[in-house]
């Protein structure tokens, strides 16, 4: 990693001075012309259907400009070109409590509030279903009769890689058991807002907190049906995502339509409560596991049936249906899996992606069985584990192409780092330490949308006083994309990080970028900015050459290595990205200290004169760089799912404290090793890792969304507990690098893949403190003291 | 949900006469009107639209009313409108009555206790999965009775008229210590006043809640020197930070000279409608276990414990007897 | 079945707006204020200082919270009216200038920063903290940061800002409450 300028150094966020002054601009901050605020009427009943809405008296109340109900929109949408099937607005029946039934634009937020208590609605409840095991069942009226079913299945999925039984049949151990995983949401702190600007032309700029201004864009375009010219998408700052800002949303649709209807500017934004009713988050699951163990081999096999509650309509959910199958193929060897995975629908608020997407509960799963093989095969289970993990550069039994792996090493030192060897097994009662692994996609190899254009493109310019801009379509959601994308360029074009600008997520301005989900920004973003910047290089080089009178270096195509498309399926047009290995530029220039300098000769240029130059001819000093992933995988039905590019991997080492008489469990350190290649900004990766450890804590011990009837009823952050300062553990980052010659800089994700692994890390270390098994997540106390108690008495 | 709020007026009597004044003419004109010191309770309540006053009477101009002084006799006198963070940060209160302070500083979060006041602790108002919801959300389970409909979501049994008519819990954190502490509330009305005990001041139902008449607001809290008598408080929450208590247990212990244990006393909230408190005497000789072991059997059937909060109900009764352990522990007992 | 929105319609007709004079980062202010009107929408939507953060409108995640007097209150459980005549301080009025304070400058150097939707609850509440206790414990700490929710830093990288700033202070480095 020597020789890096930028790459690898600690480095605050290019935005967060603006932060910290309360002066960088969320979505609401923005003002714009005199809008008019925006309300959404929400369904009161989990399955009704709607008879009339009423709004003649709404629309006589003075101030009220605009009203939208169902009637106003004819095409449904969905993040996933597979299942668009939900409505910005419902029309003939609601799904569930809180579904937008009607929304209204006045002069005023109080004239809006008060002319939707004059919508009538006419209602004829029916049934609704809330069990996902009844959704299984036959019913009379279907959630979505389009898809031709007689019962509320959604989606499933059955694959079979291997001989599973024949595993279990030759293992010494086989472990199993039934768990069930609450609903766990996002809660970003930034409420959703979208605010629509419409012009005199009827242009509309839509400023949303969005994850995936891209997807917004077109699924706007096509639901309000206008041509994509006339939106403009810009995401501002944004408050935290998670993955809860990453579909197009109903009230976006809304406010756009409300836009167009009244010519007017339009203010629209989430109360918590609304936040919390349009969810998104984690599917509730229960899944049966079984896995067999046998040291010399390892795991022998898996066989998991998985059943997840989807709520009302579609959102992320078939691809959630199959992670949570497909995401069992690591960290470790594993030849025979089986699993049976179904999503259904229930008149709850939709469940989509959450940060770990599809693979974290499963991943809870595994990692408690495979715990309780290990103790009962008398292995050590850090020392199995680590002799289980893939070895680098190989395939999984459904060809996901595992290319670095640096975890082997980093579980080791994560060992000795927390003293592991000393403490399993051997601290006092009510103390204990556990481990768990997991890995993690680094953006997915396959498009939603399929066609041939990359995942992301940059472009690039240099203005006359040499300051670069770097224009992307990347969503920074907090995590830090915009600071990634400067620190790019500015090491490859070898000038100061307060030299690079980035223009960011309009799509106006900014090339296309698929958006912040499944980890995949870091790399593919990354990745495109780094190739633009080498570009942008070659024509200062060029021009230095000229200045230097030294001829231009030939830049041939450089061959990828042998292993670029490791196993893959290769394309030649996949491979029109690739500029070299990191972090060779091929040029035999040093771009430095604002001077060029020609390493051969040792003479050199200064950096502006070399920009002025390469602007001599053109007037413009502009590049692009793209990423696209190599194609993978097989080709059946499913092979797509979960292929990446490269992968994450994650180990936990956590210390607990379980007070016996009350079952509180006290997380007191967490080491962490967690091989995302190279840290490009090691600030950024500990963030991500901090942030990974509370959320994981949150759903390990006390979060979970409740229901009574179909309604949230813990809809704010006083009942929805997340955990507070207080709860946060000590944390120690082991460092754990890895050979990834793809990623940018030799980066892979570091935002998601930390999640899975610590909740099952602290159920294990429970194990190690009073000998219980959970298989209820959260472990709340009131369960583990009855956990506790039940082990006593027998 | 739409937070804005509309539709009442704002009076901020300067001083306590023209709050009397005040107060007393709103009563006359029959006026529907709600009085906040630091609001913290009472505004996420008219968010929700769970009161809608035509008349909000802020507190804040009563600089009577706050202040903490020890009188003559060894009482010490708390203004109700002393705010939470100075209850926690006085040296007198710390060094009179600490478990106060220490109750005082586990409320809610930092912010809150710098506006909240310790009188509207006293009166937060009871709280119920049910209840403190939003509009919509207490639209689709059919209102209760709290918020004037005809139905309970916890005894799904319960008509009108019958008592307790509401389960909502009751959840402030100072009102056990100031239980064991016998601390007398005085009471203004008009230009008035009375002294009520707090254990004569709450009612056994969510929305009757106390004894507190239309009109009349806490002006000081008294506590008389206790001397031998030691309290510890702790609470049940999933977090160190906002919650309320799940269940919050006082326990005190009274000492004679010799330092012999001559009274334990329990009280708890966070349970049931009102708060519960009990004294055992602790006879000559008697085994301590044994009065351990009643008080906490006692307290275990102080009240019928709903499902409504995050804890299961049976384990915030289990709880009981652990805490109170463990309060004995800490005071040396 | 026939339901209107639950929300009552409520009277119309008392809304006796006001010019309401707040002093606000050391300026006299002045704007229409209704009786209902709370501090954060008076700062927010009348004054344009958006700095303070609308995350909950409840008084549950501590993204409001402004300086009254010198503490920390949460904007949107204030009705304006009810503090004026106090001294408001928002997350616009925390840095000198362009001088930030060594709180700021070390969230900003720790990586305490992330969405940045908390950062300016984070940082008001600890402004506080280090006005009474230049050197607070960890605990101190802790239950400063816990009035604020962050779903992005698990808090660690905030504590350690917190952290930086005693030393940076101890150090003689900097001034708390700098304006």
């Amino acid at each position: 990693m020597s020789g890096y300028n930028i790459v690898g150094k600690p480095t605050p966020q290019i935005d967060s001075r603006d932060k910290v002054m309360g002066r960088a601009r969320f979505t609401d901050d923005i003002p714009l012309h005199n809008p008019l605020h925006a309300a959404i009427l929400r369904s009161p009943f989990a399955s009704a259907r709607i008879l009339k809405v009423d709004t003649s008296r709404a629309a006589a109340l003075p101030g009220v400009r605009g009203i939208v109900t169902g009637a106003d929109f004819r095409r449904t949408f969905g993040v996933l070109v597979i299942s668009k099937d939900e409505p910005a607005m419902a029309g003939n029946r609601v799904r569930y409590i809180g579904e937008p039934v009607a929304a209204v634009a006045a002069e005023t937020a109080e004239i809006a509030a008060a002319a939707l208590a004059l919508i009538e609605v006419s209602y004829e409840p029916t049934e609704a279903c809330l069990d996902p095991r009844v959704a299984l069942k036959p019913v009379a009226e279907p959630l979505h009769p389009g898809l031709g079913r007689d019962n509320n299945l959604h989606k499933r999925v059955e694959q079979c890689y291997g001989d599973p039984d024949a595993g279990f049949a030759a293992s010494p151990v086989v472990v199993e058991k039934r768990f069930s995983f609450a609903s766990v949401t996002h809660a970003f702190t930034e409420p959703h807002a979208t605010q629509v600007a419409i012009d005199g032309r009827g242009n509309l700029t839509v400023y949303s907190a969005t994850q995936v201004p891209h997807y917004l864009h077109m699924a706007m375009a096509e639901v309000l049906e206008i041509p994509e010219h006339r939106i403009r998408v810009i995401k501002p700052h944004l408050g935290g995502g998670f993955g809860g800002k990453s579909d197009p949303f109903p009230h976006e649709m809304i406010a756009a339509r409300l836009a167009l209807q009244t010519n007017r500017n339009i203010r629209l934004r989430f109360s918590r409560e609304e936040v919390f009713i349009s969810h998104h988050g984690r599917h509730p699951t229960t899944l049966t596991m079984k896995l067999g163990y046998d040291p010399q081999q390892g795991i022998t096999g898996i066989d998991a049936d998985i059943l997840i509650d989807g709520g009302a309509y579609g959102s992320f959910g078939v691809v959630t249906t199959y992670y949570n199958g497909v995401l069992l193929q690591g960290p470790y060897r594993i030849e025979n899996l089986r699993f049976r995975s179904r999503r259904v629908y229930t008149n709850k608020p939709m469940c989509g992606a959450m940060r770990g997407h599809g693979g974290v509960n499963p991943r809870f799963a595994a990692e408690v069985l495979l715990d309780m093989a290990l103790v009962q095969a008398g292995v050590d289970p850090c020392q199995g584990r680590i002799d289980m993990i893939h070895r680098p550069n190989t395939l999984t039994a459904s060809e996901f192409r595992i290319t670095s792996v640096g975890l082997k090493a980093g579980l080791e030192e994560a060992m000795r780092r927390s003293g592991w060897n000393e403490k399993y097994g051997k601290l006092p009662y009510g103390k204990g330490i556990g481990v768990a692994c997991g890995f993690y996609i680094s953006g997915s190899a396959a498009h939603i949308h399929r066609n041939d254009r990359p995942s992301s493109t940059v472009r690039l310019t240099i203005e006359f006083d040499g300051m670069v801009t770097v224009y992307s379509g990347a969503a920074d959601i907090g995590q830090g994309i915009d600071t990634i994308l400067a620190m790019m360029a500015a090491e490859v074009l070898g000038v100061g990080l307060d030299q690079v600008k980035v223009v960011v997520a309009d799509t106006q301005l900014t090339p296309v970028d698929l958006g912040s989900y499944s980890s995949r920004v870091t790399f593919m973003a990354g990745n495109a900015s780094r190739n633009a910047a080498i570009r942008m290089r070659r024509l200062l080089v060029a021009a230095a050459c000229q200045l230097l009178e030294l001829p231009p270096p030939a830049w041939e195509k450089p061959e990828p290595p042998a292993d670029y498309f490791r196993q893959g399926r290769r394309s030649p047009d996949y491979s029109s990205d690739y500029l070299g290995p990191n972090p060779d530029y091929n040029d035999g220039f040093r771009l430095a200290n604002g001077q060029v300098t020609h390493l051969g000769s040792g003479r050199s240029v200064p950096y502006l004169d070399a920009v002025r130059r390469a602007l001599d001819g053109p007037g413009i000093l502009q590049t692009h760089g793209t990423y696209r992933s190599p194609k993978l995988g097989g080709n059946y039905k499913g092979a797509a799912a979960g292929l990446s590019p490269t992968y994450s991997f994650t180990a936990f080492i956590v210390e607990v404290t379980v007070d016996p008489e009350t079952g509180f469990v006290k997380v007191d350190k967490a080491t962490c090793a967690h091989d995302c290649g190279t840290m490009l900004n090691p600030l950024a990766v500990r963030g991500q890792i901090e942030g990974c450890i509370h959320m994981g804590l949150g759903q390990a011990l006390m979060e979970e969304i409740v229901h009574y009837d179909g309604a949230v009823q813990n809809a704010g952050f006083l009942e929805y507990k997340i955990p507070s300062a207080f709860e946060q553990p000590e944390v120690d980052l082991v460092p754990t690098p890895s050979d990834e010659t793809e990623g940018p800089f030799g980066a892979k994700e570091a935002g998601e893949g930390p999640l899975a692994p610590i909740i099952p890390a602290i159920a294990n270390a429970i194990h190690d403190a009073v000998g219980i098994r959970l298989t209820e997540v959260p472990m709340r106390p009131d369960r583990v003291l009855a956990a506790i108690r039940k082990a006593g008495a027998a | 949900m739409n937070t804005q709020l509309s539709g009442f007026e704002f009076e901020r009597p300067a001083g306590l006469p023209a709050l009397r004044a005040l107060l007393t003419r709103l009563g006359r004109e029959q006026r529907r009107f709600a009085v906040a010191a630091g609001g913290t309770d009472l505004m996420p309540q008219l968010k929700q639209r769970l009161v809608a006053p035509e008349v909000l009477v802020s507190l804040n101009g009563v600089g009577e009313l706050a202040g903490i002084a020890v009188q003559d006799d060894g009482t010490l006198r708390i203004g109700a409108l002393t705010r939470l963070a100075d209850l926690v940060d006085s040296t007198l209160v710390r060094q009179h009555q600490p478990a106060l302070a220490a109750a005082a500083g586990r409320v809610a979060s930092p912010q809150i206790r710098n506006r909240a006041t310790l009188g509207g602790n006293l009166l937060v108002n009871n709280r119920c999965i049910y209840v403190n919801q939003s509009p919509l959300n207490r639209t689709v389970h059919a209102p209760c009775f709290k918020v004037d409909g005809d139905v309970c979501h916890i005894v799904k049994s319960a008509v009108r008229g019958q008592l307790p008519q509401c389960q909502a819990r009751f959840v402030s954190d100072t009102a056990p210590v100031l239980l064991l502490l016998e601390a007398r509330l005085v009471l203004l009305r008009g230009r008035g006043e009375r002294r009520v005990p707090l254990r004569r001041f709450y009612r056994n139902d969510g929305m009757e809640r106390n004894v507190l008449r239309p009109g009349e607001v806490i002006g000081w809290i008294e506590i008389p020197p206790a001397t031998g008598l030691q309290v510890d408080y702790d609470k049940l929450a999933v977090r160190n930070a906002l919650d309320f208590p799940s269940l919050g247990v006082a326990v005190g212990v009274r000492r004679d000279a010799a330092g012999q244990p001559l009274e334990l006393s329990v009280a708890l909230t966070g349970l049931g409608t009102h708060p519960g408190c009990w004294r055992h005497a602790i006879a000559d000789g008697a085994s301590l276990s044994k009065v351990v072991a009643k008080a906490c059997a006692r307290a275990g059937k102080f009240a019928t414990t709903y499902q409504q909060d995050f804890f299961p109900r049976d384990y915030r009764k289990k709880m009981i007897g652990v805490f109170i352990h463990r309060s004995l522990r800490r005071l040396g007992v | 079945m026939n339901t209107s929105n639950p929300a009552q319609p409520r009277e119309h007709g008392v809304n006796d707006a006001r010019v309401l004079a707040l002093r606000v980062n050391g300026v006299l202010q002045q704007a229409i204020a209704k009786p209902g009107t709370t501090l954060l929408e008076f700062l927010r939507e009348e004054l344009g200082l958006t700095g303070s953060k609308r995350g909950c409108d409840l008084g549950e995640c501590g993204c409001c919270s402004v300086l009254v007097d010198g503490r920390p209150m949460l904007a949107c459980l204030l009705l304006a009216a009810d503090v004026e005549g106090s001294e408001i301080r928002t997350i616009e009025g925390i840095a000198d200038g362009e001088v930030l304070h060594p709180l700021q400058q070390a969230m900003v150097d720790e990586g305490a920063i992330q969405c940045g939707f908390c950062t300016p609850g984070m940082v008001i509440n600890g402004v506080h903290l280090f006005e009474r206790t230049p050197t607070p414990t960890r605990d101190e700490i802790r239950t400063c940061i816990s009035a604020t929710v962050c779903r992005c830093t698990g808090y660690n990288r905030i504590e350690q800002a917190f952290v930086t700033t005693a030393a940076t202070l101890a150090a003689g480095g900097g001034k708390a409450g700098a304006q």
